[in-house]
């Protein structure tokens, strides 16, 4: 019997070990002694120069938290996003490594799904319009106004941020149960794109918010990786046009000035009841709306700090707009993809399992929910 | 006694299950009385032990009724050793269509390596146990559920709630084959409204429509049942 690790390239397996050991933070000194060799021969392993013994390698997917069938499937896509983020994380940032982690691991489920089923036809991706000297707020605003432009967005509110950055921008988008702190996380890679990471915990307005944050590190800052993570400073540069370019992106100058008169002049007065409609209007919290009035002046500074001290909100926005529904969950891409594999048993539920991260029995409900019909006849709505 | 689509034998003396089993078993609600009721020892892969991490019934960490069974003595967990582990990890590094996950993979190597009857729901790992070939036979689920010893332990009542709940719960596939069983034990209504139950009424609607024959299985349960 042959262990079958002959037959795989030694520097691919090399380089799929060094990749998984450095996510698991562990050093090529710690990985030696989990498998009873030296440092050198564990650098020569992950240089491809020896092979690894099956129980060596069986023994390093444990110690990595992975399966042996993770580094050893030909098909698997090795996707590099988790250093990016460790160089800018510091000690007690573990919410946020897992995120990358997580955010990693579905870019990767998603390239290899693509593979397997069937590449996804992706639009061009934007130029990247890298910040300048100058007032950044200006040039979120311009930036902001420019693309929606050119994407067609011209005044019109965003409904769907998800479906927008996909088909719109090229965005690999995923939505997932993050931290409580952690709204969202962006990272670009040459090979496979912009990918951006959303908190699924979180109202789509926060969402929408989080994913539009995101936009702006891809437009102005494309190299650097993001992670929006409550109660931090808005202090750098980057993060300031980021949250500008969020603002001006989902709540469009003129238009929002337009409405602001509109509803002053009816009224004679804006009034919260007012400010809940135009969030509501545009798909955004009364906070983020509040803000962006006060940014463009039409709001004095302060108010929303004012609104929150005399206890706006809950009761007053469901008199306004009535009970919200909470807003579905677009059904990801991946979620498709990964259907059509199980129903095409291209993978197995064990590889299709471990790919996504997920157990047994939700794999299945995922499967169920987007995979094959059942007697109903309504398989296939064939087009013209 | 009434029907049954179980294959299950005391040829079947020892029996290696993979994760999927495990949680369709957990998904019953009645997994200490279904594997007592089998009356032979169960073995389990580490490996595949560890994909189990949720118990379907209960919602809670799987590991809570697994170290129950144990304790119990219906559950064996097992290491491969070395020559286990080569074989695991070549069924892992297959090509493509051939290649398993970690579970499966080591579920078959397990019994390959015993000598043991291997219950194994995906189709692609039944196709490749039936290749090796594992001499001591390769089972479903629905074999170890279905089966009259267990169907006699539980009682009428609780075996219809046990297969209904492991449907419902872990989401259990069932082989086409068995289709009209279910029907006829819950019920058309009931069976219907399973997702599990999805490729047997496809298969019914095609031939409906008049496909000469019942085409097979699209989740699990087809291959060959070796003995």
């Amino acid at each position: 019997m042959t262990d079958g690790l002959s037959s795989i390239d030694p520097k691919n397996l090399g380089e799929r070990l060094r990749v998984a050991r450095t996510r698991a933070d562990i050093t090529q000194e710690q990985a030696a002694q989990i498998i009873g060799v030296s440092r050198p021969t564990l650098v020569a392993i992950e240089k491809g120069q020896r092979r690894p013994q099956p129980g060596e390698l069986v023994a390093l997917a444990d110690a990595y938290n992975t399966g042996a069938a993770e580094l050893l499937r030909r098909t698997a896509v090795h996707v590099d996003l988790v250093p990016r983020f460790r160089a800018t994380l510091r000690g007690k940032d573990g919410p946020k490594l897992e995120a990358a982690v997580r955010l990693n691991d579905l870019a990767a489920a998603e390239v290899e799904l693509e593979n397997l089923v069937s590449p996804l036809p992706r639009p061009p991706i934007p130029p990247e319009r890298r910040l300048v000297t100058g007032d950044v707020r200006e040039q979120a605003e311009e930036t902001a106004m420019e693309l929606r432009m050119r994407h067609g967005l011209g005044h019109a509110p965003v409904q769907d941020i998800v479906s927008l950055l996909e088909q719109e921008f090229g965005v690999r988008v995923f939505l997932d149960k993050l931290d409580p702190g952690v709204s969202g996380l962006y990272a670009y890679d040459p090979e496979i794109g912009p990918c951006i990471l959303l908190n699924s915990d979180h109202s789509s307005s926060r969402r929408a918010m989080t994913g539009a944050h995101e936009l702006g590190h891809f437009i102005g800052t494309r190299d650097q990786p993001d992670i929006v993570y409550d109660g931090e400073p808005e202090d750098p540069r980057e993060e300031v046009y980021a949250n500008a370019f969020a603002s001006a992106f989902l709540m469009p100058a003129q238009p929002v000035r337009r409405m602001f008169q509109e509803y002053k002049t009816v009224g004679g007065k804006f009034t919260p009841r007012h400010l809940i409609m135009m969030a509501h209007r545009w798909n955004v919290s009364e906070e983020a709306m509040c803000v962006r009035l006060e940014a463009l002046k039409l709001l004095k500074r302060g108010t929303w700090h004012s609104l929150k001290d005399r206890k706006f909100g809950g009761e007053l926005v469901r008199e306004v707009i009535g009970e919200q529904k909470t807003n579905g969950l677009v059904p990801p891409r991946l979620w498709l993809l990964a259907a059509e594999a199980f129903a095409k048993e291209l993978l197995t539920e064990g590889q299709l399992a471990r790919l996504l991260r997920v157990d047994r029995v939700r794999l299945r409900e995922i499967a169920d929910s987007y995979g094959v019909e059942g007697d109903n006849g309504l398989d296939a709505l064939d087009a013209d | 006694m009434a029907s049954t689509p179980s294959t299950l034998t005391e040829f079947h003396a020892e029996l290696a299950i993979d994760a999927s089993v495990l949680i369709n078993v957990l998904g019953t609600g009645e997994v200490v009385a279904v594997i007592e009721a089998l009356a032979r020892p169960l073995v389990m892969a580490s490996a595949a032990y560890r994909e189990v991490r949720r118990d379907p019934f209960t919602g809670a960490d799987a590991s809570t009724a697994i170290d129950e069974l144990e304790r119990r003595g219906l559950l064996l967990r097992c290491d491969l050793d070395a020559e286990g582990t080569q074989h695991m990890v070549s069924l892992i590094s297959a090509p493509g269509a051939d290649a398993l996950d970690d579970g499966e993979a080591a579920t078959i190597a397990l019994g390959a390596r015993r000598g043991c009857c291997v219950v194994i729901d995906e189709a692609r790992g039944r196709r490749i146990a039936n290749d090796i070939p594992i001499s001591a036979g390769i089972l479903g689920t629905i074999d170890i559920i279905s089966c009259a010893s267990v169907r006699q332990a539980l009682g009428e009542t609780r075996f219809r709630s046990a297969i209904l709940s492991a449907a419902k719960c872990a989401r259990m596939r069932f082989p086409t084959e068995c289709g009209a069983w279910v029907e006829e034990l819950l019920g058309e209504p009931a069976a219907r409204e399973l997702p599990g139950m999805r490729a047997y009424y496809r298969a019914k609607f095609v031939v409906g429509r008049g496909a000469s024959e019942l085409p097979q299985s699209e989740t699990d349960g087809t291959a060959t049942k070796s003995h």
